[in-house]
């Protein structure tokens, strides 16, 4: 029997905006315990719910962004559930009449690119966080999340494969980024995902039951648990049985399914709109206004980057991983006038950088100006390459320029005869073993000379110029 | 219309309020006889579309700074039945569950 | 000294210690409230050491020394609010209701909570878990509800005005019962934000009055937009005295006829009639008007009303404030103890009610029909006040005030008490009770509506009808 794989998602984003979606608290992540609350939050009696402006608008460019119909009418719904880190008993979403449908995002997976459409984007606010393992007899309840902004994106189960899926969040979280909507960081829980997976046989129309994948952590969990899921429906439905309907849970640390049957009835949220806030109306003049603001967004701008500085794809995808990469990137260009070497150092030594110190590209204390400085010092040959990755180390630390650094270690490069002269005498003369050996016959010794005369040296000698030198004592 | 005990103990179940059999039954009676007058409702020929909105037409926005918080007079501690260090207690669900409580909604 | 105006000339021409009406309010409540044949009517009053500490220095204040009361279901610091539930009792809440912040500043000075039916839940104040309130004019008989403790105080001149609230005539009613003045303005008029929320779409802060002004001065001070309530419109406030010597001349007064069968007691219809006949004589025209959908109104009301407060008392779970009884195992126990207990019976009726209508498989044939045939009562209003009427009058009550444990235990009977005054809730129209008489006696209340944001011409009208029925009022 032959199985296509149907995936569809479901992604909770947090907005980064200043306040709350319906009140004015702050949504500092990481705050001291329900100190982000008010009477609003806190579902006091008699509070009441005032829509946040700035969430409208990022959710607005977030749907723009991911290609979507943005209605200039929606409503806010009461969906009602008990549990104690939603304070009113019910939380205020979009159901009916949600703020955006019918978008695209393009994944390239095997080669090909796949449209994969959006059902809807809607806007609703965060519940707080309970805290099973806190106290011992009980549960601990942290309110300062109650009422954050959040989008809920729900793809069309146009998901084939999990590698897709990854693909797609990929894809996903960058163009989100690109917005500067959210923070998009899964563990700090402003990016959450749950996957719908089913299977039906090759070549049919209808889908089959689905069933719903939650507590998914990273982006390669999404991966390994669709696989996984995929995997535990195959062996059902060969083995003659039934998909149920369900909720299961993955577990990280084995890698295995959970289901989360209870005993309880399936839930009704009972939903209707909430007359506490009128209908959400926007203007065409707002929506125009939002999308020509909108930023080139990774699917417009690997393209122009491949096109504009002939790079290969896989250095674009590189390059275009955030956007204030690709924004230093060009900025270097910009300064070179080309882009080879650009690309060599961004992607590189930069990002080693970056790495090394946990920072992001724009905030290392090297501007694009000072690389493109410490770049031309390398091809004009002041410094060596090993130098110059060097001297970038210590602008990253210092936030010196190249030049202040070269000049005040006198790391330039020495390339004139007479002083390298002096440290090719040197070593031959404290490694007569190694001289014999490579007068015998041992040729690729010349390599250990070039690091001997480097060590002495402290890394100053040209080693082009080097090896020649040597070359010319040695055969001598 | 009427609304069966069965009907009414589920309903009981999604409010969370417990119902003696004594309370069940006359609520079921109560909650007929309202239903029975309640359904002269399905007697009128209602227009489809557009439900009556009271109050603005559209919903205000707030900007960032718009609305200061509102300045409380004791903090939330104050009226809680029981918190400790920074937190809400309340005893442990049944079975976890909630947004994004092990991922599973209640 | 027992009106507003009076009072506040009295303390601003320095006549009157500023407190002076206060300690007097205060003596009242002493002498009427409590004991076997008091009334009940307050649940929690300024103490003798904040009385005397009274600041009251606002000289610019329009309410400056003004005693009044406030029902207890709108947010005060400084007393507690329980709703007349228990789930609430001890609650005090942190913030105060913007209304409540707006007589503040306006110098008035709140003496005391007053008694309601549970969450504003009926019509007789006999489901407060406080004890039922009683009559000033007969102490066997009900005040009316749910606002029946202010009402009662302002008929005892213990204050000479008072906040209530009104859902489906929960201050008219009471005030007809208790031959007072009662308004419920428009919707929207005046905000919500701190008033426990019982039916959102259908509630509205209302005032209690010894006459006419004195409720008119009350008005004038707590409307307005708030931008803490989202459903408060931003719309000028009349100057609400202005059309006091305006009189009669002039008005087409509409008569509904669905409002005059023969569910009205034949003492209530007389009233009426001289009520119209004295509006007649000072040059008013009364016409003779249908709203054809008024025998939908009340199931559409009730229906509205009880979805909307099964949700927004979701709130009351033990968790953050109130009761909680955590006898139990688990949390789920937590949550069906505490609303048990907490909660009275008709609060858990309407509750299950409520959420009955919500479910699934019963929205569209109860919620969603119940809001279209909202648009049906509206309409008819439409239609009537374009064609000429400017304020309709109908009894407000089909009859007087009803023995206590009369009704109680019917609630279907008790529901029919609000006929006349749910269809002003549920197309949003402002409309005032004022005592047009005794029968047997008893009060009895008129009620005039007017078109939404017609309170100047409902003003006008009472005013008129004050002066002509001169001398048949109830007052002590």
């Amino acid at each position: 029997m032959s199985w296509e794989l149907v995936i569809g998602l479901e992604i909770h984003v947090q907005l980064r905006t200043a306040e709350k979606l319906f009140c004015s608290d702050g949504t500092v992540f990481g705050a001291a315990p329900n100190s982000q609350v008010c009477p609003v939050c806190l579902g006091l009696p008699g509070a009441l719910p005032v829509l946040n402006g700035e969430a409208v608008d990022f959710a607005i460019s977030a749907a723009l962004g991911l290609g979507c119909q943005v209605h200039d009418a929606s409503v806010f719904a009461r969906k009602s559930y008990f549990y104690p880190d939603l304070p009113k008993g019910y939380q205020i979403t979009q159901f009916a009449e949600p703020l955006a449908t019918e978008g695209i995002v393009s994944v390239r997976s095997d080669g090909q690119t796949r449209p994969i459409r959006i059902r809807r984007i809607h806007l609703e606010e965060d519940a707080g966080k309970s805290i099973h393992d806190r106290v011992p007899d009980g549960t601990a309840v942290d309110l300062n999340r109650t009422g954050v902004p959040l989008i809920e994106i729900v793809t069309e189960p146009d998901l084939r494969t999990a590698p897709q899926a990854r693909t797609f969040l990929q894809e996903l979280k960058r163009t989100l980024e690109y917005l500067d909507v959210s923070d998009c960081n899964m563990e700090e829980g402003s990016l959450r995902v749950d996957a719908n997976v089913s299977l039906r046989t090759r070549g049919a129309e209808d889908y089959g039951v689905k069933t719903e994948v939650k507590n998914l952590n990273s982006f390669s969990a999404v991966e390994r648990s669709v696989v996984a899921e995929e995997k535990r429906q195959i062996g059902i439905l060969e083995a003659g049985g039934r998909i149920v309907q369900e909720t299961l849970l993955w577990d990280e640390r084995d890698g295995t399914l959970r289901s989360m049957r209870s005993k309880e009835e399936s839930h009704d949220y009972r939903y209707f709109p909430d007359p506490d806030l009128p209908p959400l109306k926007l203007d065409v003049e707002r929506i125009r206004r939002l999308e020509a603001e909108l930023p080139e967004l990774p699917a417009q701008r690997l393209p122009r980057l491949i096109r504009e500085h002939e790079l290969d794809e896989r250095d674009a995808e590189v390059l275009i991983a955030s956007r204030s990469l690709a924004d230093y990137f060009e900025a270097v260009v910009a300064e070179l006038g080309e882009a080879r070497d650009a690309v060599n150092w961004v992607k590189g030594p930069l990002l080693k950088e970056a790495n090394r110190v946990q920072r992001s590209v724009d905030d290392l204390g090297v501007p694009a100006p000072n690389l493109a400085a410490l770049i031309e010092l390398v091809e004009d040959g002041t410094v060596s390459g090993t130098m110059g990755r060097k001297v970038l180390g210590q602008m990253v630390d210092s936030g010196k320029t190249a030049p202040e650094i070269i000049e005040a270690e006198g790391l330039s490069q020495v390339q004139g005869s007479d002083e390298l002269s002096a440290w090719v005498e040197a070593v031959i003369e404290e490694n007569t073993e190694e001289v014999d050996r490579y007068r015998s016959g041992e040729t690729r010794l010349i390599g250990y000379f070039v690091g001997q005369v480097m060590q002495k040296s402290r890394g100053r000698a040209d080693p082009k110029a080097l090896a020649g030198l040597l070359r010319g004592r040695l055969d001598s | 219309m009427s609304i069966t005990r069965e009907e009414i103990l589920q309903v009981a179940k999604l409010a969370r309020l417990q119902l003696t059999e004594a309370e069940s039954e006359d609520l079921s009676h109560d909650l007929n006889q309202i239903l029975r007058y309640v359904d002269t409702l399905t007697s009128l020929q209602v227009p489809d579309g557009e439900r009556l909105w009271m109050g603005p037409r559209q919903a205000p926005e707030r900007e960032a700074g718009g609305i200061a918080p509102d300045p409380m007079a004791h903090p939330p501690a104050d009226s809680a039945p029981d918190f400790r260090g920074q937190f809400f207690v309340v005893p442990s669900p049944p079975s976890l569950g909630g947004a994004d409580d092990q991922g599973a909604e209640p | 000294m027992s009106d507003v105006a009076s009072i506040v000339e009295a303390v601003r021409g320095g006549g009157v210690d500023a407190a002076e009406p206060t300690r007097t309010a205060l003596a009242r409540l002493h002498a009427k409230n409590g004991g076997s044949q008091g009334l009940n009517a307050f649940l929690s009053e300024l103490s003798e050491v904040e009385a005397s500490a009274l600041d009251v220095s606002r000289n610019g204040g329009r309410l400056l020394g003004v005693p009044v009361a406030v029902k207890d279901n709108l947010a005060t610091v400084g007393f507690p609010t329980t709703c007349g539930s228990k789930i609430l009792q001890g609650y005090r809440p942190p913030y105060d209701a913007t209304v409540v912040r707006r007589l503040r500043e306006s110098g008035a000075v709140i003496v005391g909570k007053t008694n309601l039916d549970e969450f504003a839940m009926g019509s007789s104040t006999e489901n407060s878990a406080y004890g039922a309130v009683r009559n000033p004019h007969d102490l066997s008989r009900v005040p009316g509800g749910s606002s029946g403790g202010s009402a009662a105080a302002v008929a005892a001149g213990i204050v000479p005005a008072a906040l209530g609230s009104d859902t489906g005539g929960s201050v008219r009613q009471p005030a007809s019962f208790c031959g007072v003045v009662g308004i419920k303005p428009t919707y929207g008029r005046v905000s919500r934000y701190g008033l426990v929320a019982f039916a959102s779409s259908l509630d509205q802060v209302g005032v209690f009055g010894g006459t006419v002004a004195d409720a008119a001065q009350l008005l004038q001070v707590i409307a307005g937009h708030d931008a803490r309530d989202s459903t408060s419109v931003d719309l000028p406030v009349p100057d609400l005295m202005e059309g006091r010597d305006a009189g009669a001349e002039g008005l087409v007064v509409g008569v509904p006829t669905e409002y005059f069968g023969d569910a009205v007691q034949p003492g209530v219809q007389a009233r009426c009639r001289d009520a119209l006949d004295a509006l007649q004589a000072g040059g008013a025209r009364i016409r003779e008007v249908s709203l054809p959908n008024t025998m939908y109104a009340l199931a559409a009301y009730y229906v509205i009303a009880m979805a909307e407060a099964s949700s927004n008392l979701a709130r009351f779970d033990g968790v953050r404030y109130g009761l909680r009884d955590g006898s139990g195992e688990d949390l789920g126990e937590m949550y069906e103890r505490t609303r048990t207990a907490g909660f009275g019976r008709e609060v858990k009726r309407r509750i299950l009610l409520g959420t009955f209508a919500l479910t699934a498989g019963y929205h569209d044939q109860y919620y969603g029909r119940a809001q279209r045939a909202r648009s049906l009562v509206a309409a008819d209003f439409d239609a009537v006040f374009s064609g000429g009427v400017d304020v309709l009058f109908t009894p407000t009550s089909p009859t007087v005030a009803f023995p206590l444990g009369e009704r109680v235990q019917d609630p279907l009977q008790m529901y029919l008490a609000d006929v006349f005054t749910v269809t002003a809730n549920l197309a949003g129209l402002p409309a005032v009770s004022i005592p047009v008489g005794m029968s047997d006696g008893l009060p009895v209340g008129g009620q005039l509506l007017a078109p939404m944001w017609g309170e100047k011409a409902l003003f006008r009208t009472a005013f008129a009808l004050e002066s002509a029925l001169e001398g048949r009022g109830p007052r002590e």
